[in-house]
């Protein structure tokens, strides 16, 4: 698994956010959404980046879509930096490159009709229209499970799992070789969840798909990615290959993440729930940013004061820890 | 591929054209009536005011000055609202008064409403530098005394129609730019717009595509309801002696020519100024009944 080509690479990713600031004054202090982000998506696999919500994992996709530009750092898809793309490098990177996002309520245009809102990429870059365009849209429809015949029905006629699929299906208009997927089932019902994520594994490998997953659910991760990042408080702290990453779990946030996970039976008791609440992204704790939850810390001056190392603790999987 | 097998229950029906008239006119129909009626009327009595008005509005006939109206003992069929000093059709007037008012309006809606909607839609989506400048010019414009500035305008370039417009115009669109650029605000904000950004829609098209249907509600019914708001401000100004220069038929200006008299013949100030009052009350209520109907968070579909 995974042993193709890097699709996209991203190296030391840094986004800050100027913070709340008062009446005709700037701000002085720095949220750090992202603070060193590293990783990379293989062509053709699925990376999960997992977290509790305000991580920094999103303003990561962000940064992906272009829809914030980095602080520091560097993205490069297919080898070239995105920065420094031109014009028309660009212009491809914008066809490469989709999304699917958490809303399906807010992700569709309620003015547009399905035809327009999945027909949109290809009149932008292909120019396509007429009939040309409906017998495209229609493929599109049939690829994510729809009837054709929907593509003249406005998105408030769909329930929330058909808008989700027809976002999906705005995102392979294009033919992309990414597609960042934002939480792509959490606005969705229990029961039609197993039919989206599905329906994402059959298309990744019908079209040779690579994913960049944003989630905090740990069983859609653990469903559907190769290789699994955690993330806390602006910085990875734990990646591995999914396997190594729930058979082999190095990291205590992990571990507590992991423990968290409601299990279906009632037998089996609930783990060490994580206990307080996430560090602020603005003041982050010295050293180890999770020491104050941790349930290792020991008050050793070392977690309190010193930031732990990236290292690769087993092959192929790296964890930043005082402690392993 | 076959999907995963999800049913498509979907309901065909407000798809088809007689569908859709068919919910218009339902929803057309729970209009408040009394509101939609005055609206009809005044709107048709514009229309065709050579046909309705029973007198031409500027014919002067001094013989038949104060005349009152038809319930008194001494008024006559011919002038049924009475007549004013120079024997002129009060009802004739009202009838004509009813086209500059509206003409007057609507003219102001549509350059000034328009260019406002354009420049709110800008400023919301482009935020920055070209947002800051234009708010300043809002508020600048916003801080302004309309009355005294239009008073100010009009000495200066002479009574006319279109000065009234050129003068009134930019206080419509920076009422409109304030409005429409916070709707732009949160429009800007839904995911839709994000993915268009994705996909590389260029701005002109995200603009018009995805910004400006989303606001559209907003501006139909902020129109509605400026209709009113400038026919008042219109009246104030033809009453002031600035706005639609005599012997135009104005509302406004009937008000002021009949303010001598107001003891001895009420009639030329009390029609035009019950005109006012009704209409504008009448596009209020019906402005009001637009915000609800448009609201998706109201409407029962």
């Amino acid at each position: 698994m995974a042993a193709s080509e890097p699709i996209l690479e991203i190296e030391n990713l840094v986004k800050h956010f100027p913070g709340p600031g008062g009446f005709l004054q700037r701000s002085s202090v720095l949220v750090r959404a992202v603070d060193g982000v590293s990783f990379k998506v293989q062509e053709g696999t699925t990376f999960a980046l997992v977290g509790e919500s305000g991580c920094g994992k999103t303003t990561v996709a962000k940064n992906v879509l272009l829809l914030e530009r980095p602080t520091s750092g560097s993205i490069r898809f297919q080898g070239k930096e995105v920065q420094r793309f031109s014009r028309r490098e660009l212009r491809e990177y914008k066809r490469a490159v989709q999304a699917v996002f958490q809303d399906p309520y807010s992700s569709l245009n309620p003015r547009m009709r399905v035809m327009e809102i999945i027909g949109e990429p290809l009149q932008v870059h292909e120019g396509l229209g007429g009939r040309a365009l409906r017998m495209r849209v229609g493929e599109l429809l049939e690829n994510v499970g729809l009837n054709p015949v929907t593509g003249g029905f406005f998105p408030h006629q769909f329930s929330g799992g058909q808008r989700q699929r027809i976002a999906i299906a705005r995102a392979l208009a294009l033919q992309p070789r990414l597609i960042v997927l934002d939480e792509p089932v959490s606005g969705l019902d229990v029961s039609i969840r197993a039919q989206i994520l599905n329906l994402l594994v059959e298309l990744q490998q019908n079209f040779g798909l690579s994913y960049l997953l944003i989630s905090h659910d740990l069983a859609i991760v653990e469903h559907m990615s190769h290789q699994v990042g955690v993330m806390y408080v602006g910085k990875l702290v734990e990646l591995a290959q999914k396997d190594e990453m729930y058979g082999n779990t190095r990291h205590p946030y992990t571990q507590a993440l992991l423990s968290s996970v409601p299990q279906p039976d009632p037998d089996i008791p609930m783990g060490n729930a994580i206990s307080g609440e996430v560090a602020s992204p603005i003041a982050p704790p010295p050293g180890c940013r999770f020491h104050p939850r941790c349930p290792l810390y020991q008050e050793t001056a070392q977690c309190r004061e010193q930031e732990p190392e990236w290292r690769e603790v087993v092959s192929q999987h790296w964890a930043a820890c005082h402690k392993i | 591929m076959a999907g995963t097998g999800t049913d498509l229950s979907l309901e065909p029906t407000a798809l088809t054209w007689p569908g859709r008239v068919g919910a218009a006119l339902s929803a057309l129909r729970r209009a408040p009536l009394v509101t939609s009626t005055v609206l009809a009327v005044l709107l048709c009595s514009a229309i065709f005011a050579p046909i309705v008005a029973p007198h031409t509005p500027t014919q002067i006939d001094v013989g038949n000055s104060f005349s009152p109206p038809v319930w008194h003992e001494d008024g006559s069929w011919s002038n049924l609202l009475g007549t004013d000093k120079l024997g002129r059709d009060v009802l004739s007037r009202l009838i004509y008064g009813a086209r500059v008012s509206l003409t007057l309006s609507l003219l102001i809606i549509l350059i000034g409403g328009g260019s406002g909607t354009f420049l709110g839609i800008l400023s919301g989506y482009l935020g920055k530098t070209a947002d800051a400048i234009l708010q300043r010019f809002v508020e600048l414009i916003l801080a302004l005394p309309t009355i005294l500035v239009a008073l100010v305008f009009v000495f200066t370039f002479g009574t006319s129609f279109t000065s009234v417009m050129f003068v009134l115009s930019p206080f419509l669109a920076a009422r409109f730019i304030r409005i429409i650029r916070g709707e732009t605000l949160t429009v800007r904000e839904r995911d839709y717009v994000a993915i268009a950004q994705v996909i590389g829609s260029p701005t002109h098209r995200i603009l018009w595509r995805h910004i400006l249907p989303n606001v559209f509600n907003t501006v139909i019914v902020l129109a509605t309801l400026e209709v009113g708001h400038l026919i008042l401000l219109e009246s104030s100004l033809s009453f002031l002696g600035v706005g639609v220069p005599p012997p135009n038929p104005a509302w406004g200006l009937m008000v002021s020519d009949g303010r001598e008299f107001i003891t001895s013949a009420y009639w030329i100030t009390l029609f035009p100024g019950l005109a006012i009052l009704i209409t504008v009350l009448s596009l209020n209520l019906f402005g009001d009944w637009l915000r609800d109907t448009l609201d998706p968070r109201r409407r029962q579909l």
